[in-house]
């Protein structure tokens, strides 16, 4: 009675010693990790915490690249006759570079409230007033969105930094909470992870607001059909700890009025992974934005 | 009592992170070889010597090793310091004189099955020693036909001997300078005459001049340290020069370092600055705070002196001292003339990269 709820956790806290690594799946365009070719809006509740390290930690990261980037219009992998890459001479350049960073996001372990976006591998640094990215009692939401032209951040729903760039995962892992290539780990976040969200579209303004005032939704009603651009999910919610970390879009859509998406959504799971450092360990948390 | 208690232990285990295990997953890399250069740091850092390191050879399926080379890659020549043919080998101390920064490379070369290619991984650092510490504090209470010299001893247990240098000039000659030949470590002998007027030990810390003491004059002494039987010249430390009339100095000549620190590598913030090219040059020291805005002055109380410089040529340095990542470091060099007036440096921002 008195502890009758649902005792599931809410978030991940990380702690310097875990991270996540979502790898890529050869779906279609729509529905992998290839959203963040094109249009997409990803979403991450996290805070920060005390940092007794000098090692900046990582919200989330998108490490390496094969070759430039190109518009992959069939959506195959491959660069195609007709196809454009990036610097338009027909001819798509090996640039293989494993520290190459597609995007990602890192804090500062000593300027508390600094934030460092890469983007291409050009880094952007932004301060943010009366904030503390290393404090484990500062909850944020951090919204990226791109049109294929031009990328946002927004933090707590102020746009933070803009950039005109067009990025291109090439079958790199997603990591959440570290800097990750084939062959390292770095950077690994102090804090909690409470929610990561991946969305094939821009989301309306309506429904980043609403995010933000009520995490816990992810449409207003059972019969959006914006649920259907959701291609990513990673809660948390678990009533045990563990490794596997699903992608819990399946289940939430599964809640939703049936037959909103034209599709099966459970055809294109993203599962993670947990890893940890030798020799720790990292704990779940009922701590949540 | 009991229902009490447990409705307490409830509300207290309720919401507790402790209750939670905490749970792993080791990360196992699938890393191709890398030959990963670094500090020994199980060895005591020497002021002669340079202990490195480097990963072991990972044997795999397709290559087979063939050996490591150190190399000293300063200049273009490269100059083979040793080379090993075990894969367990992965530590090599090299002799380096006092004050000595050189780039150091190792190479690991393996082939393939068949022996028909060769492949190397490679990795190059900076490795420094410290310069021998010099005397220090000298003072000169002068008297009629006599020199009373104090000064603190060379803070380093290895240096062994003591020498004192004078010169002197007449009223209107100009302040005399110290060039040292860098071949023999020995005072320049041109327009200014160095004469020793003292050998001894560092274990001293005081001498009494009385040699050819004429008011017409003014003395000018110079105290040099240096490590006794060592076959290496660059193992000596000549100190500041101390004039008997303390206001008779040379003031340092104006400079600028544009000095730099880079903000866009993995694991080191490399430094890069202007180097003072007057020849009356006697050191740089390279000073560095995690705390933003803070002065010079600031800096030297409660930041950190990362090394000393003793060669006026070098003009970068690598910073790896636990400089951690996406951390920013702020730092500034200063310069000091052998009459030990002093330039410093802008207070710059370095910073790594992801």
């Amino acid at each position: 009675m008195f502890i009758s709820e649902e005792k599931r956790y809410n978030s991940i806290h990380l702690n310097q010693s875990g991270w996540i690594e979502i790898e890529n799946q050869n779906y279609t365009c729509e529905n992998g990790l290839r959203a963040f070719d094109n249009d997409f809006t990803f979403e991450v509740y996290f805070s920060g915490d005390n940092n007794s390290s000098n090692q900046a930690g990582t919200i989330f990261s998108i490490v390496g690249r094969k070759t430039e980037n190109f518009i992959d219009s069939n959506c195959n992998g491959e660069f195609d006759e007709g196809e454009q890459d990036s610097n338009g001479d027909g001819i798509l350049s090996d640039e293989l570079d494993n520290e190459f960073i597609v995007i990602a996001i890192q804090n500062d372990p000593t300027v508390n409230n600094l934030l460092s976006f890469y983007v291409n591998d050009t880094e952007q640094e932004v301060l943010f007033e009366g904030l503390n990215f290393n404090s484990p009692d500062e909850f944020h939401l951090l919204q990226v969105t791109s049109n294929g032209d031009s990328i946002k951040f927004y933090l707590d729903r102020e746009l933070a930094y803009s950039k005109e760039a067009d990025i291109m995962t090439q079958e790199s892992s997603l990591f959440i909470g570290s800097s990750s290539n084939l062959s390292n780990t770095n950077n690994i976040w102090p804090g909690y992870i409470d929610e990561v969200r991946l969305w094939n579209e821009v989301l309306p303004d309506q429904l980043l607001e609403l995010h933000f005032e009520s995490s816990g939704k992810l449409v207003e009603t059972m019969q959006d059909s914006s649920i259907c651009s959701l291609v990513g999910l990673w809660s948390f919610n678990y009533l045990e700890e563990r490794i596997e970390i699903t992608d819990d879009k399946c289940s939430e859509v599964s809640n939703l009025y049936y037959g909103v998406c034209d599709f099966e959504m459970c055809d294109y799971i993203l599962d993670g992974t947990l890893y940890t450092s030798p020799n720790s360990e990292v704990k779940f948390s009922r701590r949540k934005f | 009592m009991k229902k009490m208690i447990f409705i307490f232990l409830l509300i207290f285990f309720g919401c507790d992170e402790e209750r939670v295990t905490g749970i792993s997953n080791d990360y196992t890399t699938s890393l191709d070889y890398l030959v990963n250069l670094r500090w020994d740091d199980s060895e005591i850092r020497s002021i002669t010597q340079v202990n490195i390191k480097w990963d072991e050879w990972v044997q795999n399926d397709s290559t087979d090793f063939v050996s490591y080379y150190i190399k000293d890659v300063t200049t273009e020549n490269d100059k083979l310091l040793e080379d090993f043919t075990a894969g367990s080998d992965t530590t090599y101390a090299i002799d380096f004189g006092t004050g000595t920064f050189l780039k150091i490379c190792v190479l690991a070369n393996y082939i393939d099955q068949e022996a028909s290619q060769v492949f190397m991984s490679s990795d190059t650092m900076q490795f420094f020693t410290e310069p021998l510490a010099s005397v220090s504090n000298i003072l000169i209470d002068t008297e009629p036909l006599q020199h009373n010299l104090s000064w603190n001893a060379s803070s380093n247990e290895n240096a062994s001997s003591l020498l004192i240098y004078r010169t002197y000039i007449n009223e209107a000659e100009p302040i005399p300078n110290l060039l040292i030949n860098p071949s023999s470590g020995l005072p320049e002998q041109g327009i200014t005459q160095w004469e020793i007027i003292h050998e001894g030990n560092n274990l001293e810390t005081d001498f009494i001049d009385t040699e050819n003491i004429f008011s017409d004059y003014k003395y000018f002494y110079a105290i040099k340290v240096q490590i006794e039987g060592s076959d290496n010249i660059e193992n000596y430390r000549y100190s500041m020069i101390k004039p008997a009339v303390s206001e008779m100095i040379n003031q340092i000549d104006d400079h600028t370092f544009n000095l730099e620190a880079s903000n866009n590598l993995d694991d080191v913030i490399v430094l890069n600055w202007d180097i003072y090219n007057s020849d009356d040059f006697y050191s740089y020291e390279i000073w560095r705070t995690d705390t933003e805005n803070a002065s010079h002055q600031n800096i030297q109380e409660n930041g950190s002196k990362l090394v000393e410089v003793t060669n006026k040529n070098l003009d970068y340095f690598e910073d790896r001292f636990s400089i951690g990542s996406g951390k920013k470091w702020y730092y500034f060099i200063k310069v000091y003339n052998n009459y030990g007036q002093e330039i410093n440096s802008n207070i710059i921002e370095g910073d790594t990269r992801l």
